[in-house]
């Protein structure tokens, strides 16, 4: 395993028992792809494979490095996600109007571990702002001027267990320095 | 009874922190922002303030700064997403007195809340 994969499956594995106690309930992310792509054309391809996206989560981020982060999710696996979390979680019935906020939550924790995983493992600090609920055209739109201009982009492919249920999740993070993880 | 200012832009974040501590009888107070924050406390000074760092207008820190001004007897308890080790640093270095990583657990944060507000008491 490289050092990428080896330092992504840290960051999802803190990311899964992170949720797990503040849900109360099993959770787990395997990771099928973690990679760093140099050819953008090529991981552009690989997500664009499913272009039916559902909701997503974008975090800017800048300063030791930059770069914009997303967390995908396809189209119906939002709802599902979000019914199981309805169903399995009591204490988040009083909530259920505020869907998108809790998604914009579990994405804004989700790419904060996979961006500080990489700052902390490079000593380099990055300042965030502010996450971004968007849906489609926004999110075809987040690929075709976000890759402008930057050298390599992080791709993790993932399948999110909550409970009972699984769905597909995707994060890219499109880096605007070259960034070199050492083993 | 202790009172607690919980001081996060989303209504999400600060629903679930007040449901973590609705059981502890502390009287909790919520600010969507730093400037409420800021008025919150100028009106009533909080024995503690759960602080978010990501905020539209002013930052987490900068909030943290201003609050310490104002009412440097409160301990502060930062909640965020961020793991940066970088950044815990300067937040210590600010003035916070602990640091949990969202999501947080219900026991992580009454016992770091309890914890804090008894040194309180013995200092």
């Amino acid at each position: 395993m490289d050092k990428t994969s080896q330092l992504m499956g840290q960051a999802a594995d803190r990311a899964a028992t992170a949720f797990a106690e503040m849900l109360n309930l099993p959770v787990s992310i395997k990771l099928s792809k973690a990679e760093l792509v140099d050819d953008l054309s090529a991981g552009f391809n690989i997500v664009n494979e499913n272009n039916n996206w559902g909701k997503a989560v974008t975090l800017n981020f800048n300063g030791g490095i930059g770069g914009k982060a997303i967390f995908l999710l396809p189209a119906r696996h939002d709802n599902i996600l979000l019914s199981a979390l309805f169903e399995q979680n009591p204490d988040l019935e009083s909530i259920e109007g505020d869907s998108n906020g809790i998604l914009t939550e579990i994405g804004n924790v989700l790419l904060n571990v996979c961006v500080g995983t990489i700052a902390n493992h490079i000593e380099k600090q990055v300042l965030y702002q502010q996450p971004e609920l968007i849906q489609q055209p926004d999110i075809t739109r987040f690929f075709e001027y976000g890759l402008a201009g930057s050298p390599n982009m992080l791709l993790m492919i993932s399948t999110l267990g909550v409970g009972k249920i699984e769905v597909d999740a995707y994060i890219v993070l499109v880096l605007y320095d070259t960034l070199q993880i050492k083993g | 009874m202790p009172n607690i200012l919980i001081v996060d832009d989303s209504p999400f974040a600060r629903n679930s922190i007040r449901r973590s501590l609705e059981a502890t009888g502390f009287e909790l107070r919520e600010a969507a922002s730093g400037a409420l924050a800021i008025e919150a406390a100028r009106s009533r000074t909080p024995d503690l303030v759960t602080l978010d760092l990501l905020m539209p207008g002013m930052s987490g820190l900068e909030t943290l700064l201003e609050l310490r001004k104002i009412c440097p007897e409160t301990k502060y308890v930062i909640i965020s997403a961020d793991i940066q080790t970088i950044t815990r640093q300067e937040l210590a270095d600010g003035g916070a007195h602990a640091f949990l990583n969202k999501p947080v657990s219900r026991s992580d944060l009454i016992e770091t809340v309890t914890r804090q507000l008894n040194t309180s008491k013995n200092e």
